[in-house]
């Protein structure tokens, strides 16, 4: 790397390590500016900064396509470290803000986009059998608000100005609203307690759709825009509801009370999704071992606190399995892990909570295991998107603390 | 309970390390080993090994640095052993491949393949040096983390990228003429 200060009038060349360290921002001012001086006078310096830029994001591209996840997949608090470990980085492209986060694109919002862009696209296009000018339309209703007709007038209206069906339309608005309804019976299983709304009918009738294609989309916006509502309802209390039970007290009682709203919420589907994944193995026939785990007075992983029952079975060695955790009474708890047989004969268990990160390692079997539970919350991009108009009011805390692990007997229910 | 020894830094102060650094030093493990976890279970003992040291400076060079000699001693062990998590990465790129049956993660599944080809092919030194820069490590940590001076980690981040820019293009070359 050139050492040597670089002013305006240098006629030494930087190396192409001086270059890229350059343009990682790596140099101290002077030599900097001298580089940036220099590099304006001189085509040849110039013409190697453009291809070390290229090299830069290039070689970026590629270490990032390593990463099983899409971008912006990862949770939300990685992506900023803290004030003093940060460096101007040109070649992170993940320290960036993502344009879908700044723009609050969501999958929802998009099909929504989607719908009313198809609609509006083919009602521009398709022949025009009806009225061709205002005034007749506004005669006819066709651009009278819905709200100003009955809904007999309105069905004797479409009834009389049926058209040839629009399979193309309908199509798309079935399609996209599938799409912005996320299956709702597929959260209750991560979000106990947290009322679910029973699935709603559809939004629009779409076999009996007869009116014309604005009056459809129109009518296809104010539901969707409801659904919307709805669903921003649900999520802020599941946002609350998460938060404010960040950390849980194992004591049957309270479990139990869960448990029960969690039914209540729940569709039978979700319910019975929810249990399969909750409950030890032992409960579906395959023979388990328990082990209790036990921390410090307060101590807690993930919001849950020790002591802590997770069940295994022989299959650990070949690999990873599912570890249930319960309460010491036995309680199905909102925690989910993973068993991971590491060297040796030591032991990881990854934590598996929506909101959060952790691990515990614990070293080998010398009558009982005593390791370490390490756990910190954690928000993925998507959900801090959806806080953004109502953040938690509560922010869960991270915890450390050492742990001991030996076997018990398997709670019997 | 579990009394370890020698236990110098604070639990609360290792909390704050895991919550800044846990997952970029897994997503560094993730792309320097192309095993998730095994990735989490070096990261992990990297924390517990904090959790050991009596005073640490630099936290985030001294985390990645020991992390890449974790990796190094586990490249190290038995063949049995790199067998056994060969198997299961085999196991694993299986299942996903076979829960991922659209084009477009078939597509994402091959570059994934070329990138960590093309990974593979640097030299251990310019390769931790890579990731590490990815994951936003300065110059002085990179230095710091790798033995290296300061002046020469533009160099070996410069031969890096270009050797790794190359082996992809010739990589990518290769599979097209495979097709064709």
């Amino acid at each position: 790397m050139t050492e040597q200060p670089m002013d305006e009038n240098s006629t030494t060349h930087p190396d192409e390590g001086t270059i890229h360290a350059w343009l990682d921002d790596a140099l101290d001012a002077p030599t900097a500016a001298g580089i940036a001086n220099h590099v304006r006078s001189c085509p040849a310096c110039a013409e190697r900064v453009a291809e070390a830029r290229g090299l830069i994001a290039g070689a970026s591209r590629i270490v990032a396509s390593l990463d099983e996840l899409p971008a912006g997949a990862r949770p939300g608090w990685a992506q900023s470290a803290p004030e003093h470990a940060m460096v101007p980085a040109t070649s992170t492209p993940r320290a960036e803000g993502s344009l879908w986060k700044w723009l609050h694109v969501t999958p929802a919002r998009a099909a929504i986009a989607a719908t009313i862009l198809v609609a509006i696209g083919i009602t521009m296009t398709r022949p025009r059998n009806g009225p061709d000018d205002l005034s007749k339309a506004l005669k006819t209703g066709v651009l009278a608000p819905r709200t100003a007709m009955s809904d007999n007038a309105a069905a004797q209206e479409s009834q009389a100005t049926r058209e040839t069906p629009d399979p193309l339309l309908d199509s798309a608005i079935k399609r996209n609203l599938a799409i912005a309804q996320p299956k709702r019976a597929m959260d209750a299983s991560h979000t106990p307690g947290v009322p679910v709304p029973a699935p709603s009918a559809p939004a629009i009738g779409l076999s009996a759709v007869d009116s014309t294609a604005s009056m459809r989309v129109a009518e296809g916006r104010r539901d969707v825009q409801a659904q919307r509502d709805q669903r921003t309802d649900v999520a802020d209390k599941a946002r609350v509801g998460r938060a404010t039970g960040a950390v849980e007290t194992p004591s049957p009682s309270q479990g139990a009370a869960n448990d029960a709203r969690s039914e209540m919420a729940a569709p039978p589907m979700a319910r019975e999704r929810s249990a399969a994944m909750m409950a030890p193995k032992s409960l579906i026939g395959v023979a388990i071992a328990c082990y209790r785990m036990e921390g410090s007075a307060g101590a807690h992983w993930a919001g849950v606190l020790f002591p802590l029952i997770v069940s295994t079975d022989s299959s650990v060695r070949a690999g990873l399995t599912a570890a249930p955790v319960l309460s010491a009474a036995g309680q199905p708890t909102s925690i989910r892990a993973q068993w991971i047989a590491g060297r040796s004969d030591s032991l990881t268990l990854r934590l598996r909570r929506v909101g959060y990160s952790g691990s515990i390692a614990l070293g080998p079997d010398v009558g009982g295991r005593a390791g370490t539970a390490i756990s910190a919350p954690a928000s993925t991009e998507l959900e801090a998107a959806g806080a953004a108009s109502a953040p938690a009011p509560f922010a869960p805390s991270s915890a450390v603390s050492r742990v001991t692990m030996r076997p018990v007997s398997c709670p019997s229910s | 309970m579990c009394h370890l020894a020698g236990i110098m830094v604070s639990p609360d102060r290792l909390s704050l390390l895991f919550k800044a650094y846990h997952t970029p030093l897994v997503r560094f493990l993730t792309r320097r080993l192309g095993d998730r976890d095994s990735a989490e279970e070096i990261a992990q003992e990297t924390f517990v090994r904090a959790l050991k040291q009596e005073t640490i400076t630099s936290e985030r060079s001294w985390l990645f640095a020991v992390a890449s000699n974790l990796v190094r001693d586990e490249a190290r062990r038995s063949a049995r052993e790199q067998k056994r998590m060969d198997l299961m990465k085999v196991h694993a790129d299986a299942e996903s491949s076979a829960a991922e049956p659209e084009p477009t993660s078939m597509e994402r599944a091959e570059e994934r393949a070329l990138a960590r080809q093309a990974i593979e092919m640097l030299a251990e030194r310019d390769r931790d040096a890579l990731l590490m820069r990815e994951e936003g490590l300065g110059y002085d940590e990179i230095a710091e983390a790798l033995g290296l001076s300061v002046a020469s980690v533009g160099t070996t981040l410069s031969r890096a990228r270009r050797r790794l820019m190359e082996a992809y293009e010739t990589l990518q070359a290769e599979r097209s003429a495979e097709r064709a």
